[in-house]
Protein backbone atom coordinates (compact mmCIF):
# COMPACT_ATOMS: atom_id res chain seq x y z
CA UNK A 1 0.00 0.00 0.00
CA UNK A 2 1.36 3.44 -0.90
CA UNK A 3 2.37 5.78 1.94
CA UNK A 4 1.04 8.78 -0.05
CA UNK A 5 -2.47 7.51 0.59
CA UNK A 6 -2.00 7.80 4.37
CA UNK A 7 -0.53 11.28 4.49
CA UNK A 8 -3.86 13.12 4.62
CA UNK A 9 -5.13 10.72 7.27
CA UNK A 10 -1.99 11.28 9.34
CA UNK A 11 -2.40 15.05 9.11
CA UNK A 12 -6.00 14.74 10.29
CA UNK A 13 -4.88 12.49 13.13
CA UNK A 14 -2.31 15.02 14.23
CA UNK A 15 -4.78 17.93 13.97
CA UNK A 16 -7.50 16.16 15.91
CA UNK A 17 -5.18 14.62 18.49
CA UNK A 18 -6.86 11.24 18.06
CA UNK A 19 -5.06 7.92 18.30
CA UNK A 20 -4.59 5.87 15.08
CA UNK A 21 -6.79 2.78 14.89
CA UNK A 22 -7.53 -0.06 12.48
CA UNK A 23 -5.78 -0.07 9.11
CA UNK A 24 -3.87 3.11 9.84
CA UNK A 25 -2.56 1.69 13.08
CA UNK A 26 -1.36 -1.49 11.39
CA UNK A 27 0.27 0.51 8.58
CA UNK A 28 2.10 2.72 11.04
CA UNK A 29 3.36 -0.33 12.91
CA UNK A 30 5.05 -1.55 9.77
CA UNK A 31 6.11 1.77 8.18
CA UNK A 32 8.88 3.82 9.77
CA UNK A 33 8.65 6.81 7.33
CA UNK A 34 4.94 7.23 8.07
CA UNK A 35 5.60 7.09 11.83
CA UNK A 36 8.20 9.82 11.35
CA UNK A 37 5.79 11.83 9.23
CA UNK A 38 3.08 11.59 11.90
CA UNK A 39 5.57 12.61 14.55
CA UNK A 40 6.56 15.65 12.46
CA UNK A 41 2.96 16.71 12.05
CA UNK A 42 2.32 16.37 15.78
CA UNK A 43 5.42 18.43 16.55
CA UNK A 44 4.39 21.05 14.03
CA UNK A 45 0.91 21.34 15.53
CA UNK A 46 2.38 21.52 19.02
CA UNK A 47 4.55 24.40 17.82
CA UNK A 48 1.49 26.08 16.30
CA UNK A 49 -0.46 25.71 19.55
CA UNK A 50 2.48 27.00 21.52
CA UNK A 51 2.82 30.01 19.23
CA UNK A 52 -0.88 30.86 19.40
CA UNK A 53 -0.92 30.50 23.21
CA UNK A 54 2.13 32.72 23.45
CA UNK A 55 0.40 35.38 21.33
CA UNK A 56 -2.91 35.30 23.17
CA UNK A 57 -1.72 34.93 26.76
CA UNK A 58 0.61 37.89 26.78
CA UNK A 59 0.57 39.69 30.15
CA UNK A 60 -2.18 42.27 30.40
CA UNK A 61 -0.73 45.77 30.93
CA UNK A 62 -1.44 47.07 34.41
CA UNK A 63 -2.32 50.44 32.95
CA UNK A 64 -5.18 49.05 30.85
CA UNK A 65 -7.97 49.66 33.34
CA UNK A 66 -6.46 52.87 34.68
CA UNK A 67 -6.21 54.35 31.22
CA UNK A 68 -9.68 53.16 30.40
CA UNK A 69 -11.04 54.76 33.57
CA UNK A 70 -9.42 58.06 32.65
CA UNK A 71 -10.76 57.85 29.11
CA UNK A 72 -14.22 57.04 30.37
CA UNK A 73 -14.18 59.96 32.78
CA UNK A 74 -13.09 62.22 29.94
CA UNK A 75 -15.86 61.06 27.64
CA UNK A 76 -18.65 61.03 30.22
CA UNK A 77 -18.16 64.62 31.29
CA UNK A 78 -20.77 66.39 29.17
CA UNK A 79 -20.70 69.56 31.24
CA UNK A 80 -17.25 70.42 29.99
CA UNK A 81 -17.77 69.52 26.37
CA UNK A 82 -18.16 72.14 23.70
CA UNK A 83 -21.45 70.75 22.42
CA UNK A 84 -22.93 70.80 25.90
CA UNK A 85 -21.95 74.44 26.28
CA UNK A 86 -23.79 75.28 23.09
CA UNK A 87 -26.74 73.26 24.29
CA UNK A 88 -26.83 75.14 27.58
CA UNK A 89 -26.47 78.45 25.79
CA UNK A 90 -29.47 77.58 23.65
CA UNK A 91 -31.43 76.51 26.69
CA UNK A 92 -30.53 79.73 28.49
CA UNK A 93 -31.76 81.74 25.53
CA UNK A 94 -34.97 79.73 25.46
CA UNK A 95 -35.45 80.28 29.18
CA UNK A 96 -34.83 84.00 28.84
CA UNK A 97 -37.25 84.23 25.93
CA UNK A 98 -39.87 82.30 27.88
CA UNK A 99 -39.51 84.54 30.91
CA UNK A 100 -39.86 87.60 28.70
CA UNK A 101 -43.09 86.19 27.29
CA UNK A 102 -44.53 85.68 30.73
CA UNK A 103 -43.23 88.83 32.36
CA UNK A 104 -44.10 91.21 29.51
CA UNK A 105 -47.73 91.84 30.56
CA UNK A 106 -46.59 92.78 34.06
CA UNK A 107 -43.89 95.05 32.80
CA UNK A 108 -46.35 96.94 30.66
CA UNK A 109 -48.83 97.50 33.50
CA UNK A 110 -46.93 97.29 36.75
CA UNK A 111 -49.82 98.78 38.78
CA UNK A 112 -52.33 96.30 37.54
CA UNK A 113 -53.52 93.95 40.21
CA UNK A 114 -54.77 91.33 37.85
CA UNK A 115 -51.81 89.29 36.99
CA UNK A 116 -51.62 85.94 35.37
CA UNK A 117 -51.02 83.18 37.90
CA UNK A 118 -48.05 81.82 35.99
CA UNK A 119 -46.33 85.20 35.76
CA UNK A 120 -46.98 86.00 39.38
CA UNK A 121 -45.67 82.66 40.46
CA UNK A 122 -42.54 83.21 38.38
CA UNK A 123 -41.99 86.60 39.97
CA UNK A 124 -42.74 85.14 43.33
CA UNK A 125 -40.08 82.54 42.65
CA UNK A 126 -37.50 85.20 41.90
CA UNK A 127 -38.46 87.17 44.98
CA UNK A 128 -38.22 84.07 47.10
CA UNK A 129 -34.82 83.30 45.63
CA UNK A 130 -33.61 86.76 46.53
CA UNK A 131 -34.96 86.46 50.05
CA UNK A 132 -33.63 83.04 50.77
CA UNK A 133 -30.63 82.17 48.71
CA UNK A 134 -30.22 78.77 50.34
CA UNK A 135 -33.61 77.42 49.22
CA UNK A 136 -33.63 75.57 45.91
CA UNK A 137 -35.50 77.10 43.01
CA UNK A 138 -38.09 74.36 42.76
CA UNK A 139 -39.40 74.87 46.27
CA UNK A 140 -39.80 78.57 45.67
CA UNK A 141 -41.92 78.11 42.57
CA UNK A 142 -44.80 76.58 44.50
CA UNK A 143 -47.70 79.04 44.72
CA UNK A 144 -48.74 80.12 48.18
CA UNK A 145 -52.13 78.81 49.22
CA UNK A 146 -54.00 80.32 52.10
CA UNK A 147 -55.33 77.68 54.47
CA UNK A 148 -59.08 77.47 54.96
CA UNK A 149 -59.92 79.35 51.80
CA UNK A 150 -61.59 77.55 48.96
CA UNK A 151 -62.35 79.08 45.65
CA UNK A 152 -64.65 77.98 42.89
CA UNK A 153 -62.04 78.41 40.26
CA UNK A 154 -60.26 75.20 39.38
CA UNK A 155 -57.20 74.59 41.45
CA UNK A 156 -54.14 75.75 39.55
CA UNK A 157 -51.42 73.27 38.73
CA UNK A 158 -49.19 73.13 41.80
CA UNK A 159 -46.14 73.20 39.55
CA UNK A 160 -45.65 76.07 37.10
CA UNK A 161 -45.45 75.12 33.48
CA UNK A 162 -43.33 76.78 30.83
CA UNK A 163 -43.60 76.65 27.07
CA UNK A 164 -40.41 75.66 25.27
CA UNK A 165 -39.68 74.49 21.72
CA UNK A 166 -39.91 70.67 21.54
CA UNK A 167 -36.34 70.16 20.36
CA UNK A 168 -35.01 72.23 23.26
CA UNK A 169 -37.01 70.57 26.03
CA UNK A 170 -34.29 68.17 27.23
CA UNK A 171 -31.63 70.87 27.14
CA UNK A 172 -33.97 73.15 29.05
CA UNK A 173 -34.54 70.49 31.70
CA UNK A 174 -30.82 70.05 32.16
CA UNK A 175 -30.35 73.76 32.32
CA UNK A 176 -32.97 74.00 35.06
CA UNK A 177 -31.43 71.19 37.06
CA UNK A 178 -28.16 73.09 36.99
CA UNK A 179 -29.95 76.30 37.84
CA UNK A 180 -31.29 74.87 41.10
CA UNK A 181 -27.97 75.23 42.80
CA UNK A 182 -27.25 78.67 41.35
CA UNK A 183 -29.75 81.23 42.51
CA UNK A 184 -27.48 84.11 41.52
CA UNK A 185 -27.62 82.94 37.91
CA UNK A 186 -31.40 82.58 38.06
CA UNK A 187 -31.77 86.13 39.29
CA UNK A 188 -29.20 87.45 36.84
CA UNK A 189 -31.12 85.92 33.97
CA UNK A 190 -34.20 87.97 34.78
CA UNK A 191 -32.63 91.12 36.17
CA UNK A 192 -31.32 92.67 32.98
CA UNK A 193 -34.73 92.30 31.35
CA UNK A 194 -36.39 94.02 34.27
CA UNK A 195 -33.94 96.89 34.23
CA UNK A 196 -34.23 97.36 30.54
CA UNK A 197 -37.98 97.83 30.49
CA UNK A 198 -37.76 101.66 30.42
CA UNK A 199 -35.18 101.54 27.71
CA UNK A 200 -37.45 99.57 25.47
CA UNK A 201 -39.36 102.62 24.16
CA UNK A 202 -36.80 104.89 22.61
CA UNK A 203 -37.73 107.53 20.09
CA UNK A 204 -36.28 106.80 16.73
CA UNK A 205 -34.05 109.56 15.52
CA UNK A 206 -33.65 109.85 11.78
CA UNK A 207 -31.48 112.38 9.98
CA UNK A 208 -33.25 115.08 7.98
CA UNK A 209 -33.79 114.15 4.42
CA UNK A 210 -33.05 116.79 1.87
CA UNK A 211 -34.99 116.61 -1.34
CA UNK A 212 -33.39 118.34 -4.26
CA UNK A 213 -35.57 120.58 -6.40
CA UNK A 214 -37.01 118.74 -9.32
CA UNK A 215 -36.85 120.46 -12.67
CA UNK A 216 -39.17 119.29 -15.42
CA UNK A 217 -38.03 119.74 -18.95
CA UNK A 218 -40.04 118.96 -22.10
CA UNK A 219 -38.72 116.23 -24.35
CA UNK A 220 -37.29 117.64 -27.50
CA UNK A 221 -38.97 116.19 -30.58
CA UNK A 222 -36.95 114.55 -33.28
CA UNK A 223 -37.02 116.90 -36.25
CA UNK A 224 -35.54 114.40 -38.70
CA UNK A 225 -38.81 112.50 -38.87
CA UNK B 1 -45.25 80.15 14.30
CA UNK B 2 -42.96 77.89 16.21
CA UNK B 3 -44.47 74.93 18.03
CA UNK B 4 -44.00 74.91 21.81
CA UNK B 5 -44.42 72.21 24.43
CA UNK B 6 -45.25 72.52 28.11
CA UNK B 7 -42.66 71.50 30.64
CA UNK B 8 -42.57 71.71 34.41
CA UNK B 9 -39.26 73.01 35.73
CA UNK B 10 -39.38 71.20 39.07
CA UNK B 11 -40.46 67.89 37.56
CA UNK B 12 -37.81 68.32 34.91
CA UNK B 13 -35.15 68.63 37.58
CA UNK B 14 -36.43 65.48 39.29
CA UNK B 15 -36.38 63.64 35.97
CA UNK B 16 -32.82 64.76 35.43
CA UNK B 17 -31.79 63.56 38.89
CA UNK B 18 -33.46 60.21 38.31
CA UNK B 19 -31.66 59.91 35.00
CA UNK B 20 -28.34 60.65 36.66
CA UNK B 21 -29.03 58.09 39.40
CA UNK B 22 -29.83 55.42 36.81
CA UNK B 23 -26.68 56.31 34.93
CA UNK B 24 -24.58 55.97 38.10
CA UNK B 25 -26.13 52.58 38.84
CA UNK B 26 -25.42 51.40 35.32
CA UNK B 27 -21.84 52.56 35.57
CA UNK B 28 -21.37 50.74 38.85
CA UNK B 29 -22.69 47.52 37.32
CA UNK B 30 -20.38 47.95 34.35
CA UNK B 31 -17.34 48.56 36.55
CA UNK B 32 -18.02 45.31 38.41
CA UNK B 33 -17.60 43.40 35.16
CA UNK B 34 -14.68 45.47 34.00
CA UNK B 35 -11.93 43.84 36.08
CA UNK B 36 -12.71 40.42 34.68
CA UNK B 37 -13.58 41.40 31.13
CA UNK B 38 -10.81 43.94 30.61
CA UNK B 39 -8.18 41.21 30.30
CA UNK B 40 -10.48 39.17 28.04
CA UNK B 41 -10.84 42.10 25.64
CA UNK B 42 -7.10 42.69 25.68
CA UNK B 43 -6.28 39.05 24.94
CA UNK B 44 -8.69 38.80 22.06
CA UNK B 45 -7.22 41.95 20.56
CA UNK B 46 -3.67 40.73 21.24
CA UNK B 47 -4.43 37.46 19.48
CA UNK B 48 -5.45 39.30 16.33
CA UNK B 49 -2.98 42.16 16.34
CA UNK B 50 0.02 40.53 18.10
CA UNK B 51 1.07 43.93 19.37
CA UNK B 52 0.59 44.99 22.97
CA UNK B 53 0.14 48.70 22.35
CA UNK B 54 -2.36 48.22 19.53
CA UNK B 55 -4.19 45.55 21.53
CA UNK B 56 -4.50 47.88 24.49
CA UNK B 57 -5.92 50.64 22.29
CA UNK B 58 -8.44 48.30 20.73
CA UNK B 59 -9.40 46.81 24.09
CA UNK B 60 -10.04 50.27 25.47
CA UNK B 61 -12.08 51.23 22.44
CA UNK B 62 -14.11 48.04 22.77
CA UNK B 63 -14.71 48.62 26.47
CA UNK B 64 -15.78 52.17 25.76
CA UNK B 65 -18.27 51.03 23.13
CA UNK B 66 -19.50 48.34 25.46
CA UNK B 67 -20.02 50.95 28.17
CA UNK B 68 -21.99 53.26 25.91
CA UNK B 69 -24.21 50.42 24.72
CA UNK B 70 -24.42 48.63 28.05
CA UNK B 71 -27.88 50.01 28.80
CA UNK B 72 -29.23 48.47 25.60
CA UNK B 73 -27.94 45.00 26.44
CA UNK B 74 -30.96 42.91 27.40
CA UNK B 75 -29.15 39.85 28.71
CA UNK B 76 -26.41 41.06 31.00
CA UNK B 77 -25.15 37.48 31.38
CA UNK B 78 -24.12 37.61 27.72
CA UNK B 79 -21.84 40.56 28.37
CA UNK B 80 -18.62 38.57 27.97
CA UNK B 81 -19.69 37.12 24.62
CA UNK B 82 -20.85 40.53 23.48
CA UNK B 83 -17.55 42.14 24.47
CA UNK B 84 -15.56 39.41 22.72
CA UNK B 85 -17.42 40.06 19.47
CA UNK B 86 -17.00 43.84 19.70
CA UNK B 87 -13.28 43.48 20.43
CA UNK B 88 -12.73 40.92 17.70
CA UNK B 89 -14.42 43.08 15.06
CA UNK B 90 -12.50 46.17 16.13
CA UNK B 91 -9.21 44.27 16.13
CA UNK B 92 -9.90 42.90 12.65
CA UNK B 93 -10.67 46.42 11.41
CA UNK B 94 -7.47 47.72 12.95
CA UNK B 95 -5.43 44.90 11.40
CA UNK B 96 -6.94 45.53 7.97
CA UNK B 97 -6.30 49.25 8.08
CA UNK B 98 -2.72 48.62 9.22
CA UNK B 99 -2.25 46.29 6.30
CA UNK B 100 -3.47 48.88 3.88
CA UNK B 101 -1.06 51.43 5.29
CA UNK B 102 2.09 49.44 5.02
CA UNK B 103 3.19 47.20 2.22
CA UNK B 104 4.63 44.15 3.81
CA UNK B 105 7.16 41.91 2.20
CA UNK B 106 5.78 38.52 1.22
CA UNK B 107 7.76 36.10 3.25
CA UNK B 108 5.77 33.21 1.84
CA UNK B 109 7.32 33.73 -1.55
CA UNK B 110 10.86 33.84 -0.22
CA UNK B 111 12.84 30.60 0.00
CA UNK B 112 13.68 29.83 3.62
CA UNK B 113 16.09 27.24 5.00
CA UNK B 114 14.34 24.24 6.47
CA UNK B 115 14.75 23.35 10.12
CA UNK B 116 13.24 21.05 12.70
CA UNK B 117 9.89 21.94 14.26
CA UNK B 118 11.48 22.34 17.69
CA UNK B 119 13.80 25.02 16.40
CA UNK B 120 11.06 26.68 14.39
CA UNK B 121 8.64 26.93 17.26
CA UNK B 122 11.06 29.10 19.20
CA UNK B 123 12.30 31.18 16.29
CA UNK B 124 11.01 34.63 15.48
CA UNK B 125 10.81 33.58 11.86
CA UNK B 126 8.34 30.88 12.75
CA UNK B 127 6.32 33.42 14.72
CA UNK B 128 6.25 35.68 11.68
CA UNK B 129 5.00 32.84 9.47
CA UNK B 130 2.48 31.85 12.10
CA UNK B 131 1.24 35.43 12.27
CA UNK B 132 0.63 35.46 8.52
CA UNK B 133 -1.05 32.10 8.66
CA UNK B 134 -3.33 33.38 11.42
CA UNK B 135 -4.20 36.42 9.34
CA UNK B 136 -5.19 34.15 6.48
CA UNK B 137 -7.67 32.22 8.64
CA UNK B 138 -11.34 33.05 8.32
CA UNK B 139 -12.71 35.13 11.25
CA UNK B 140 -14.88 32.26 12.45
CA UNK B 141 -11.98 29.84 12.71
CA UNK B 142 -9.64 32.43 14.12
CA UNK B 143 -11.94 33.49 16.95
CA UNK B 144 -12.43 29.90 18.09
CA UNK B 145 -8.70 29.21 17.92
CA UNK B 146 -7.83 32.32 19.95
CA UNK B 147 -10.45 31.72 22.62
CA UNK B 148 -9.49 28.07 22.96
CA UNK B 149 -5.83 29.04 23.36
CA UNK B 150 -6.58 31.43 26.22
CA UNK B 151 -5.57 30.27 29.67
CA UNK B 152 -8.45 28.86 31.64
CA UNK B 153 -10.79 28.48 28.68
CA UNK B 154 -12.16 24.99 28.09
CA UNK B 155 -13.93 24.09 24.86
CA UNK B 156 -17.23 24.06 26.72
CA UNK B 157 -16.62 27.63 27.87
CA UNK B 158 -15.71 28.69 24.35
CA UNK B 159 -18.93 27.12 23.09
CA UNK B 160 -20.93 28.91 25.77
CA UNK B 161 -19.16 32.19 25.07
CA UNK B 162 -19.90 32.06 21.36
CA UNK B 163 -23.31 30.48 21.71
CA UNK B 164 -22.28 27.53 19.52
CA UNK B 165 -22.67 23.77 19.92
CA UNK B 166 -19.58 22.06 21.28
CA UNK B 167 -19.32 20.00 18.10
CA UNK B 168 -19.09 23.16 15.99
CA UNK B 169 -16.34 24.52 18.22
CA UNK B 170 -14.35 21.29 17.96
CA UNK B 171 -14.81 21.22 14.21
CA UNK B 172 -13.68 24.82 13.78
CA UNK B 173 -10.70 24.26 16.03
CA UNK B 174 -9.69 21.20 14.01
CA UNK B 175 -9.87 23.03 10.68
CA UNK B 176 -8.08 26.08 12.07
CA UNK B 177 -5.14 24.01 13.35
CA UNK B 178 -5.03 21.98 10.15
CA UNK B 179 -4.92 25.07 7.96
CA UNK B 180 -2.17 26.60 10.06
CA UNK B 181 -0.16 23.40 9.89
CA UNK B 182 -0.55 23.22 6.12
CA UNK B 183 0.80 26.73 5.68
CA UNK B 184 3.72 26.17 8.02
CA UNK B 185 4.64 22.72 6.73
CA UNK B 186 6.95 24.12 4.07
CA UNK B 187 9.35 25.22 6.79
CA UNK B 188 9.73 21.81 8.36
CA UNK B 189 12.63 19.58 7.50
CA UNK B 190 11.94 16.49 5.31
CA UNK B 191 8.29 17.33 4.75
CA UNK B 192 7.22 16.30 1.31
CA UNK B 193 4.02 18.34 1.04
CA UNK B 194 4.42 22.06 0.47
Amino acid sequence: MSCEKYQEVLIDLAASGAEPVGVVRSHLDGCAPCRTYLKEQQTLLAAVDSGVRQTVNAPVPASLLQRFGARLAQQTAPRHSQSARWMYAGAALAAAATLVLFLLPNLRSPSSKQRSPVASSAQHAIAAQKADSTAPLKTATRPVQQPGKRSRTPAPNPEPEILVPPDERIAFERFLSDLNGREDLAVALVKPLHEQREQRVVSLETPNIEIAALTVQPITENTDR
Amino acid sequence: MQELVLTQPSRAAETEWAREAASAELRSEFEQRLAECGSLAFRVARGVLRNTADAEDVAQEALLRAYHQFARLRERTRFRAWLVRITFRLALDRARSAKRREVRETLWAQPVPRATTEDLAASSEFQAHLARALDALSPKLRLVLLLAAMEGHTLDEVAALLGLPIGTVKSRLFFARKQLAEKLRCHVKNTKKC
